[in-house]
């Protein structure tokens, strides 16, 4: 059965509201959401809609939830008053669970989001099973993505005009793939500190944590590495106000932070010393040649250092965890040693199998389609650290004729005192969602964002909560298109984002 | 490529008359077995089986295939064809293919699935996303399309009228395919159906607690039993063990309460209070009745035994009310973090049980697309069901004939018909065997509406669904007319009350 076109649909019931039965026409829209299974196949399971009534933070929609090819579970919501625009949410972590699909439903946007084909709850355990492998790879969104928009044409009874993607972390991998992989997916992505490269991000992480086993660091020396860096570097930009805007400029000198014989307090250890100098440092091979670069300084008692370095709760130790996903990737290959791993050596074994996963940095199909591409990336983030992404920025340049070429379908905006993907001293709060829809729709490219500190602490997942919060006054800051950074004007009110100009430092 | 086995074999017939009748018959062998080539990227599809003919059942061709690495089904093709295909979904937590043989030498082609999970694996498959989706509603769809299928494929044309039938979720399965997939089927058999999760799960795990508390054993399922033969089974005008209507048959529990001294042949105060519970209607904050109570009348039967008490066959040795379904409600809880199943209040957090419900529930009383296609849909419900009250259904068919433009219109391709003294699918002192599917072959293919449809008692019998030390029925055989409800059976007065010629259909 066809759809009766839903604008057309929509005028029938104001006319009838107007003649005082709206009732009948509401009863309509009901049906039309529960009757969504009929989009059920082989290859989908589509639950009946619900409809949910609006409430002063949502409005009102259909909620549809469904799974494509036995486990990749999806859930669609379709705001009564529909902007023609499809918002999807990549899931970063593991993934797992299904992300945001509720804080653009008041603009307007049909949201959907994936799983990508294994439960949250199940651990590692899905890396064991082939499919559900690369379904987290790279197939979840895109089949999660086809099946959506089939649920949103189905539902509106017409296409949808453009299609958005946004996610950070392991979300942002996941957009970029897409943009890569699937270009004809996505009008408009949105990639947060993407996890471009797991053969760079585990070896890294690895010897990250064989020092920091070795060497543990613990919250007493975050917060010494933290004042040393604020100390050293804090003025550096013009405004002491606990962000260092351009942490390249930043040198923390760790030996001094050495503890003298016979202290024992608000000091390093010797090997505590050795752990941090290699986490700010660039790990390079036996030739000297950069495999994985450092954390800048900055933000090291803003509870990113703690969430990944120290065991917590939700986690457990992300050292085991990730070892246990190099055995279980690496599985097919006899002979491999997860527990023996040696970073540098070992890295070139994990290539192959760590392909599906990777990103390959052509983005020559999206470009060409038109698709518009806005890269955020925190200055202080631990896990994914920004010297990747400048990396990622060179090679786009290199392929797309120069950095103007670029800048015309993609944008790097870094964020200052902003750790992973979210929180932090800096300005961590910015609406991506209006910039990337202009340049995509009326071709106005984003130069200059605002972004906010909430001033008050947010408790988030991914960061250590018994930190203290970073900053305790709200204030604003412009994002800048990478290269340009926000420099202070030397007047004007440091917490007014006026008072700062982009300009290449 | 298709094939048609009965011209080939009309083709075939000069060269048998020359030759050897085997040749026929391997060839009807080739076709079944080749049955496989149906194999594809959704579908494994075994070589097919060529069965020959028993006293029990006519010749055949069986075949098994996997939907989509879960969903098993069967295909039973007799040689001698009806045209009509008669699917069987499965009760309980399904898990298992249902019959596809009864109806093998009425000539029609049967069919059935497992719906994606296999039953030793208990509820587990409740947390794999899809495989709860398919036990939900689309196994049974795809399972009917994948038959479909493979019987066009065997004989060579598609089926001229697919009827399906089911009880408990069987039934509920049933009843979706009708409202979900309208198109799959033409004639439908729904016993007791358990359309309602969200009813049926929270007034179970309600039942359960009350259980635990103040547990009823068969000592007091037989003091019950006793009560409510005493105060009503003559109200009917017939002492047989039946009571014909238990709407007008209410049980004095309070009375049951022993008295002081006084050890067996009477409740504790506790089991009154558990078996006032079930008897009783719950009514949410508003006063509307949000679940209602198991009628008087079997309470010996097996039926209450099989769901409160320990059951080997079922539950491995727990309780349905107290472990299964209580993990059962766990499992499908498992998205909501907040949810915790020993705070879950069964009447206040009613509602918060739409979501995850929502895939099993019937939520429509909208059968129009059923009705505008000419399917018919029976019902069948036995008066004495303990898990599936008989009120659930008889509300179900009102909010229909609300929908669909009033009782008389509804009848037109929706009837019900209670069965006095029937606990749960089958079983129960009641007159409870009865032949469904030539009634609803008639009304959808010749117009001929049923009315009045004959059941029998047979004496006792053991059934798996029943607790195995109860009294399953009564010592003889008897028969009884079932009634499209409003109406039941009404005793004349004056003939053998053993035959049911003697009884006649009138509301009461």
């Amino acid at each position: 059965m066809e759809t009766s076109h839903r604008y057309a649909r929509l005028a029938a019931v104001s006319l009838i509201a107007a003649l005082g039965a709206m009732p009948r026409a509401a009863v309509a829209e009901e049906s039309q959401c529960h009757k969504l299974y009929r989009l059920t196949d082989l290859s989908h399971a589509i639950e009946p809609g619900i409809s949910v009534a609006a409430t002063e933070s949502l409005p009102g929609h259909c909620r549809v939830r469904g799974v494509v090819n036995r486990a990749i579970r999806f859930e669609v919501t379709l705001p009564d008053e529909w902007n023609g625009r499809l918002m999807f949410s990549t899931v970063g972590g593991s993934a797992g669970t299904i992300g945001d699909t509720t804080s653009l439903l008041g603009r307007g946007f049909a949201m959907a989001s994936t799983d990508t084909g294994h439960e949250l709850e199940e651990g590692n355990g899905y890396l064991r099973q082939p499919e559900a492998a690369l379904d987290y790879a790279y197939r979840g969104v895109h089949l999660a993505t086809v099946a959506a928009k089939r649920v949103i044409g189905h539902y509106y009874g017409r296409e949808i005009d453009r299609s958005y993607l946004q996610g950070c972390s392991n979300g942002g991998r996941a957009a970029l793939l897409e943009a890569e992989r699937f270009p004809e997916d996505y009008d408009g992505i949105i990639a947060g500190a993407p996890l471009f490269h797991f053969t760079e991000f585990l070896p890294w992480m690895v010897a990250v944590h064989n020092l920091q086993a070795a060497h543990p660091l613990d919250k007493a020396a975050f917060t010494l590495l933290d004042d040393a860096s604020r100390t050293a570097c804090d003025a550096l930009d013009g405004v002491e106000d606990g962000v260092i805007n351009d942490p390249r400029m930043c040198e923390v000198d760790v030996d001094a932070l050495i503890c003298a014989d016979g202290e024992d307090e608000n000091c390093l250890t010797a090997g505590q010393a050795e752990t941090a100098r290699f986490i700010y440092g660039d790990m390079v091979d036996e030739d000297g040649n950069l495999i994985a670069p450092g954390v800048p300084p900055g933000a090291e008692a803003a509870g990113d250092w703690a969430f990944w370095l120290l065991a917590n709760e939700a986690v457990g130790s992300i050292g085991d965890a990730l070892r246990e996903m190099l055995t279980l990737i690496m599985r097919h290959e006899p002979g491999f040693d997860a527990e023996g791993f040696d970073p540098v050596r070992d890295r070139a074994r994990i290539v192959s199998a760590l392909a599906p996963f990777d990103t390959m940095g052509d983005l020559g199909e999206f470009r060409d389609r038109g698709g518009k591409m806005l890269m955020y990336q925190g200055w202080n983030d631990f896990p994914l650290r920004p010297g990747r992404a400048f990396d990622y920025v060179a090679a786009l340049d290199a392929a797309n004729g120069g950095p103007e070429r670029t800048a015309d379908f993609f944008r790097l905006f870094m964020v200052p005192g902003m750790v992973h993907c979210a929180g932090g001293p800096g300005p961590w709060q910015a609406d991506y969602v209006d910039p990337i829809v202009k340049w995509t729709e009326q071709g106005e490219a984003p130069e200059r964002l605002v972004a906010t500190h909430p001033g008050e602490p947010v408790p988030m997942f991914h960061l250590n909560p018994s930190e203290p919060p970073a900053a305790s006054r709200a204030f604003t800051r412009p994002l800048c298109v990478y290269p340009k950074l926000g420099l202070y004007r030397g007047e004007g009110d440091p917490n007014d984002e006026s008072s700062f100009r982009c300009a290449v430092p | 490529m298709s094939r048609a086995p009965m011209s080939r074999a009309r083709a075939l017939a000069p060269l048998i008359a020359l030759c050897w009748a085997a040749s026929a018959a391997s060839a009807d062998a080739n076709t079944c077995r080749d049955l496989y080539r149906l194999t594809d990227v959704h579908y494994a599809i075994e070589p097919g089986i060529s069965v020959p003919a028993t006293d029990e059942l006519p010749a055949h061709c069986r075949v098994r295939g996997v939907i989509n690495r879960a969903i098993r089904f069967e295909v039973t093709l007799p040689e001698d064809w009806s045209g009509r295909l008669m699917f069987e979904a499965v009760g309980g937590a399904a898990g298992t293919i249902g019959d596809t043989t009864s109806l093998l030498a009425r000539g029609f082609a049967q069919a059935s699935t497992d719906t994606g999970h296999e039953l030793a694996e208990g509820n587990a498959f409740m947390k794999q996303p899809e495989a709860l989706l398919d036990y939900a509603y689309r196994g049974v769809h795809l399972a009917t399309t994948a038959s479909k299928r493979v019987i066009a494929e065997y004989y060579g044309r598609d089926v001229d009228h697919s009827y399906l039938k089911g009880c408990s979720n069987g039934g509920r399965a049933a009843m979706l395919e009708a409202a979900r997939f309208p198109e799959d089927y033409d004639g439908i058999i729904a016993g007791a159906p358990a359309f309602w999760f969200q009813e049926f799960i929270p007034w179970m795990v309600a039942v359960g607690r009350k259980q635990a508390a103040n547990p009823l054993d068969r000592a007091a399922l037989q003091v019950l039993d006793d009560a409510s033969r005493n105060a009503c089974d003559a109200m009917d005008g017939l002492e047989d063990g039946v009571i014909n209507d238990p709407r007008t048959c209410s049980v004095d529990v309070d009375a049951l309460v022993c008295e002081a001294g006084r050890g067996d042949g009477c409740l504790t105060p506790g089991q009154a209070d558990t078996a006032r519970f079930i008897y009783g209607d719950v009514n949410d904050a508003e006063g509307n009745l949000l679940y209602p109570g198991v009628p008087p009348g079997a309470e010996a039967a097996g039926d209450w035994g099989g769901w409160i008490l320990p059951n080997e066959v079922l539950a491995g040795g727990t309780t349905i009310v107290g472990d299964l379904i209580p993990e059962m409600l766990t499992f499908l809880m498992r998205h909501d973090p907040t949810f915790d199943l020993e705070k879950f209040d069964p009447v206040a957090d009613h509602d918060r049980l739409t979501d995850p419900m929502t895939p099993l529930d019937l939520r429509t009383s909208d059968l129009s697309e059923f009705r505008d296609r000419g399917g018919k849909l029976l019902i069948y419900q036995g008066w004495n069901d303990f898990p599936l009250r008989p009120q659930r259904a008889i509300a179900y068919l009102e909010s229909v004939e609300e929908a669909m433009g009033g009782a008389e219109e509804t009848a037109d391709f929706f009837r019900m018909f209670m069965v006095p003294g029937m606990v749960h699918c089958a079983g129960g002192p009641g007159a409870w065997q009865a032949d469904y599917t030539d009634p609803i072959v008639k009304w959808r293919e010749e117009g001929e509406t049923p009315e009045r449809i004959l059941a029998t008692h047979p004496g006792p019998m053991a059934l798996d669904h029943l607790d195995a030390e109860a009294t399953t029925g009564q010592q003889r055989s008897f028969t009884r007319p079932l009634c499209a409800y409003p109406e039941l059976a009404q005793y004349d007065g004056a003939g053998d009350p053993d035959d049911e010629a003697s009884f006649g259909c009138a509301a009461p």
